[in-house]
């Protein structure tokens, strides 16, 4: 189930929350645990139901994985043993699900060899609720005990089961002990409607109208001027980030109706004037996880300069691999690697420039390797990028503005005489409206954590049109080719 | 104790603002769908309303709301073959009241399930008009276009899916202010006679005909139906055609193959398909000629129509000029396949269009 669907705002969400509420109500405090695993088990299994096999499968075998290093105090070899079994049953079944495809076509073509792929459907989240649990097999090999309705949540719960955050079982499991988050806290809940209202907006409203010129612009690559190659890779940018800042709002403020605060994911990251301080800002939680259960471990910057680099080198390629199966996503984490060893390496050069200068270098290295992130393939990416680069043509389609005409902006330009104006003065306004907007709002913008939240008229008005304008964007209307007998 | 007072006169703030909120939002829900719920644009909930004009122009998402909230006696449906079919003429013809739904490419399991959802909806049916294409017979009986996004929630009886229509701003946008400003300039409700009919829109002859396809050079072997592919044909036209036929004895079926143009025969022959496809056309009269309220009409035996490329704007698709010939031909009964004729017709249509000299086409 999709956080920005019907369903989801009409049903599951009033559902969830009104039987945690009233189970807590009544102090059936392992009912209601119980309620919202079976809720987010419903969540989780909404579009396939196979899916839950994985998770309950993979839930289970943790769990009994952890009870049995907790039994087994003093021998440390077999809880040892334990450990690495564990470790390697979640990257196998990661591996399989995720990777196989992938490593079966590349063995075909170096060994030229036609072993059949599998065409397996990824389960959604799997590399979410897989690293969670290494996370805390991990965690537990120095003890604890978390009783299992306790695990099954802290893996389950909803909000950010399918795209993060990736949460820490010491972050969370606490505050689902703790008896004062259990009863129904109006500031949370209110601020958690504004920054549920306000995730959903930067979602459906900005980040798909973006995707609209994405799909255009990666869709006929052949065709494009630099300067609409130039706009699609923006456009590209601030649609991973409304995206992803969306979503993480929205997980945000779900789990703020519950009164569960989720851990950081998301802080304003094209404020960076560095790419590790981009790493610092994106992605938080699964930059914590790698740094935490990789980086620290193979030494970190402990061990002298070049061990430090090769950490550093390792775990981007992690991160690239983590986030899919294909070359692109590899080289994409490489780079990364790459450019944050030569900040740490040249940070004395980097330092002496003005901050608009590392802006501005920070920024464009991360639109350009973005590139990657979208394309199909190497070569894809490398079309793109030359056509980017060729500086030869700078006229901008008809197709391509037209990507930016939600037909609401347009009955207001209709309507409101200054936009009226500029609309019919500019050529292409809302592209404009749409990329400048965008420029501003990532430059200065607070993000929705330090936003002050005050239960005002004008907040609830915002909140409503956020929501309403937004829910009634999901359906669309397909058209038919007619005649295309 | 203040301190205390105060925190639960601010919890009081909050909750106020949450119920407001939630009031507020639900307000702005229930007037946006009102709009689309009274107006209706895709009759969905209701015909028509009196006050107002609407443009029918969306197939698969009016068809629907047409079937079963329109008043009809009658229906012509099919493919874009049935599009340019005009009901005022078959009112006058059959003294009925016709409806038109065509469904542009849709196999036969489309049209069959739009059929059932008018028996559904409780209406009389006298009489239904359709056409049974050919490139869609030797197709499996579930075969559904998956190219065409289906407006699913229309078709279903779940009240709850319906937001898909009502909180739809696509929907408000375009269809429901569209039937107020189309009321607005002047405009009346499309008439069964100008929905989806492209007459108009094209150019006809034998110059557009050859423009639009490229005749194959090289002869493939000809080839004749599978015992897996007549078995597909039947549970084709069985679970698709005849079943609804033989449950509604009170309904006429007017079935017809619709006459392709001499070319479509040409890229058969180029494929070795000729006899092949007249074997499926065979299974399907010999399974369609065992239901009596269905009378089975194929015009490909008037080799004057199928020959003459001036009425014809590709291959396959006629002007809507032939639509009126074939509303005649059916009242007359002329052209019908019944237990007695059909060999004689198969063997007609297997000589001629086995021995026709297509290269005159080229020339």
């Amino acid at each position: 189930m999709l956080f920005n669907s019907y369903v989801f705002i009409f049903l599951f969400l009033p559902i969830a929350l009104a039987g945690y509420y009233v189970f807590n109500h009544l102090k059936l405090y392992r009912i209601s645990n119980i309620f919202l695993i079976g809720m987010s088990l419903w969540f989780y299994g909404y579009f396939n139901k196979y899916y839950l096999l994985i998770i309950c499968g993979s839930i289970l075998l943790n769990f009994l994985l952890v009870s049995g290093m907790g039994r087994l105090e003093k021998k440390q070899g077999i809880k040892k043993f334990l450990l690495v079994f564990g470790i390697c049953a979640n990257i196998a079944i990661i591996f399989y699900f995720k990777y196989y495809d992938f490593f079966v076509s590349n063995i075909n073509v170096v060994f030229k060899s036609q072993i059949a792929l599998k065409n397996i459907v990824l389960p959604l989240g799997i590399s979410f609720f897989t690293f969670q649990q290494i996370g805390y097999l991990i965690d537990s090999f120095g003890g604890g005990k978390t009783a299992f309705d306790e695990y099954a949540l802290f893996v389950t719960f909803f909000p950010q089961l399918i795209a993060g955050p990736i949460v820490s079982h010491s972050e969370m499991i606490p505050q689902f002990r703790d008896m004062s988050k259990r009863h129904f806290v109006p500031e949370n809940f209110a601020r958690g409607m504004y920054v549920f209202a306000l995730g959903l907006f930067k979602k459906v409203i900005i980040a798909d109208t973006f995707g609209k010129a994405v799909s255009y612009g990666f869709g006929s690559i052949e065709t494009l001027s630099s300067l609409e190659a130039l706009i699609v890779s923006f456009s590209y940018t601030f649609q991973l980030y409304f995206d992803f800042s969306g979503y993480c709002d929205m997980a945000g403020g779900i789990g703020g109706m519950f009164n569960i605060m989720l851990p950081w994911n998301f802080n304003s990251p094209y404020k960076a004037t560095s790419i590790t301080e981009f790493w610092s800002r994106w992605h938080m939680s699964l930059t914590r996880f790698l740094k935490t259960y990789i980086y620290i471990p193979l030494g970190g910057n402990r061990k002298g300069k070049f061990r430090t680099y090769l950490n550093i080198m390792i775990v981007y390629l992690a991160s690239g691999i983590w986030h899919g199966a294909n070359w692109t996503f590899i080289l994409w984490g490489v780079l990364h690697g790459l450019f944050n060893c030569l900040n740490r390496l040249f940070n004395r050069f980097w330092e002496r420039l003005g901050k608009v200068t590392q802006w501005a270098i920070t920024f464009m290295l991360v639109n350009v390797l973005w590139i990657l992130f979208r394309s199909e393939d190497i070569f894809t990416a490398k079309l793109f990028i030359e056509k980017l680069f060729s500086l030869s043509d700078f006229s901008i389609s008809r197709e391509l503005y037209e990507c930016f005409n939600l037909f609401e902006l347009t009955i207001l330009e209709k309507i409101v005489p200054g936009l009226r104006y500029l609309a019919n003065a500019v050529t292409g306004f809302n592209l404009w409206l749409f990329l400048f907007g965008a420029f501003f709002a990532v430059l200065n913008l607070r993000n929705s954590r330090e936003l002050e939240f005050r239960p005002t008229l004008g907040r609830s008005i915002i909140t409503v049109i956020f929501m309403v304008w937004s829910v009634v964007s999901f359906a669309g209307v397909s058209t038919f080719l007619y005649f295309n007998f | 104790m203040v301190q205390a007072e105060s925190l639960s006169s601010q919890q009081r703030v909050y909750k106020r603002w949450i119920a407001g909120t939630i009031l507020l939002g639900a307000i702005a829900f229930i007037l946006f769908a009102s709009i689309t719920i009274y107006i209706d644009p895709l009759f969905h909930f209701h015909a028509p309303l009196d006050k107002y004009e609407y443009l029918i122009n969306l197939q698969r998402y009016q068809n629907d709301g047409i079937l079963r909230n329109f008043e009809y006696d009658s229906i012509i449906t099919g493919t874009s073959m049935t599009e340019n079919f005009m009901t005022s003429e078959a009112d006058n013809l059959f003294q009925a009241k016709f409806i038109k739904v065509p469904f542009s490419g849709a196999p036969y399991k489309e049209i069959d399930q739009n059929l059932r959802r008018a028996y559904e909806a409780g209406k009389n049916i006298r009489y239904v008009i359709r056409c049974l294409d050919y490139s869609l017979l030797v197709c499996d009986k579930d075969y559904w276009r998956e190219d065409v996004i289906y407006p699913l929630y229309l078709y279903n009886n779940n009240l709850f899916d319906d937001v898909n229509y009502v909180l739809n701003k696509d929907i408000l946008f375009h269809q429901t202010l569209g039937v107020i400003e189309y009321t607005k300039g002047g405009n009346s409700t499309t008439s069964f006679d100008d929905y989806a009919n492209w007459n108009d829109s094209f150019i006809y002859g034998a110059e557009a005909v050859l423009a639009a396809y490229a005749p194959g050079e090289a002869v493939s072997l000809p080839r004749v139906l599978s015992e897996e592919e007549s078995t597909m044909v039947i549970e084709n036209i069985r679970q698709n055609v005849l079943e609804l036929a033989l449950s509604h004895p009170e309904t006429e079926f007017f079935l017809f193959f619709p006459p392709y143009s001499i070319c479509y025969w040409d890229t058969l022959k180029t494929n070795g398909q000729v006899d092949w496809r007249i074997d499926a056309e065979q299974a399907a009269i010999e399974e369609l000629l065992k239901a009596p309220n269905i009378k089975l009409y194929s015009f490909c035996n008037n080799f004057e129509l199928v020959c003459n490329l001036d009425n014809y704007k590709d291959q396959a698709h006629y002007g809507e000029w032939v639509n009126s010939w074939i509303l005649e031909w059916i009242k007359n009964d002329e052209w019908r396949l019944t237990k007695d004729n059909y060999q004689e017709y198969l063997s007609e249509i297997r000589d001629f269009y086995n021995n026709y000299n297509y290269s005159s086409l080229r020339e």
